[in-house]
């Protein structure tokens, strides 16, 4: 009977590993789609994530909206972001610019300073941005990043005190 | 008689918009509650929240979903109708030895209150030691002399829970 047993634990699927880290790091070019209040528009994405220091990663992306499906005509839109995160407490945290009059410490989430954090769930990197609004609401954004055969599959959420009011889908390549 | 009906509603009116907890202040409780995204994991008389004036604050009482109740007092911020627990001045010494704020990326639950549009809005929002997240927002507005209750609660998988609820005055 253990032999029968052991028989079919071995014959039992692995469960599959999930990603590190590090299976993140690369750089990736693809498109999106963004809907937002029901207009739609196409994007050209550029993500490079890559380690920084000794535990932490850096995310920066490019994205360009296009123009009738075009990047080459006028009124195309360019936008260039950074962000770098250091482990903290079994999370991530995002690396706000302290400087010698105000540190970390300082900072109140109610008074408006962004809370920014990821963090790793299978095969999925989730960045996220939260903030309380002048008027008391709050605006949360959320990044998911989910490594496929090809590259990473992004969706991105805007959500406006409880409501979605902005919707990125994509898809990714990684780039030599 | 119309006059002094008139003037009736104009001063009520006046004073709710001079005093925008009054109408939220007592002991309240659902009778009935309708999920629209997810199961409430409570009966809907769990639903119970408790409004308290405080000074130029407010205290508020109420059920959480995990079980337990969970008591805050509410001070206005420089914010206007943004009320939050009140923070310790930092002193002159503050640069050395901050005080505890609520940081919910070092394990403190974030809660305010903003009092908007006629409406009480009650938030909370952390953080788990491995990133997850939970944001709850309850949203009350009067009606009938009752509150109506639209609770949302949301993970890092989006909404996972929206349920409404009439609030009836359970007790003063």
């Amino acid at each position: 009977m253990m032999r029968v047993l052991a028989l079919l634990v071995l014959l039992l699927p692995l469960p599959a590993a999930a990603a590190a880290l590090e299976d993140f790091f690369g750089s990736y070019v693809g498109e999106a789609e963004v809907d937002e209040n029901g207009v739609v528009e196409r994007r050209h994405m550029d993500i490079v994530i890559a380690p920084h220091g000794r535990h932490g990663f850096r995310i920066s992306w490019i994205n360009v909206t296009l123009v009738d499906g075009r990047r080459d005509l006028p009124g195309v839109r360019r936008r260039v972001e950074e962000v770098i995160f250091q482990p903290e407490g079994g999370l991530f945290v995002a690396a706000e610019p302290a400087t010698p009059f105000r540190t970390r410490e300082a900072y109140e989430p109610l008074r408006g300073d962004p809370v920014r954090w990821a963090e790793l769930h299978g095969d999925r990197l989730l960045v996220h941005s939260f903030v309380v609004l002048d008027d008391g609401r709050y605006e949360l954004q959320t990044y998911i990043r989910e490594l496929t055969d090809a590259g990473l599959d992004l969706v991105f959420e805007r959500i406006l005190d409880g409501e979605v009011v902005r919707r990125i889908s994509g898809r990714t390549v990684r780039a030599d | 008689m119309r006059w002094s009906a008139g003037l009736g509603v104009m001063l009520l009116a006046a004073t709710a918009a001079a005093d925008p907890v009054a109408p939220f202040e007592g002991r309240w409780q659902a009778s009935e509650a309708t999920a629209t995204v997810g199961t409430l994991p409570a009966a809907a008389e769990d639903l119970v929240i408790e409004l308290r004036r405080d000074g130029d604050g407010l205290r508020a009482r109420w059920r959480m979903l995990e079980g337990g109740m969970e008591e805050v007092t509410f001070r206005p911020t420089e914010r206007p109708g943004v009320l939050a627990p009140p923070v310790e001045s930092p002193g002159l010494l503050g640069r050395f030895f901050p005080p505890d704020r609520a940081d919910p990326l070092r394990g403190r639950r974030l809660v305010w209150v903003r009092l908007a549009d006629d409406a009480l809005v009650l938030y909370g929002m952390s953080v788990a030691r491995d990133g997850d997240l939970t944001l709850d927002r309850r949203a009350l507005r009067p009606d009938d002399g009752d509150l109506v209750l639209d609770l949302q609660r949301r993970d890092a998988a989006g909404e996972v829970l929206r349920v409404s609820a009439r609030l009836e005055r359970s007790g003063r």
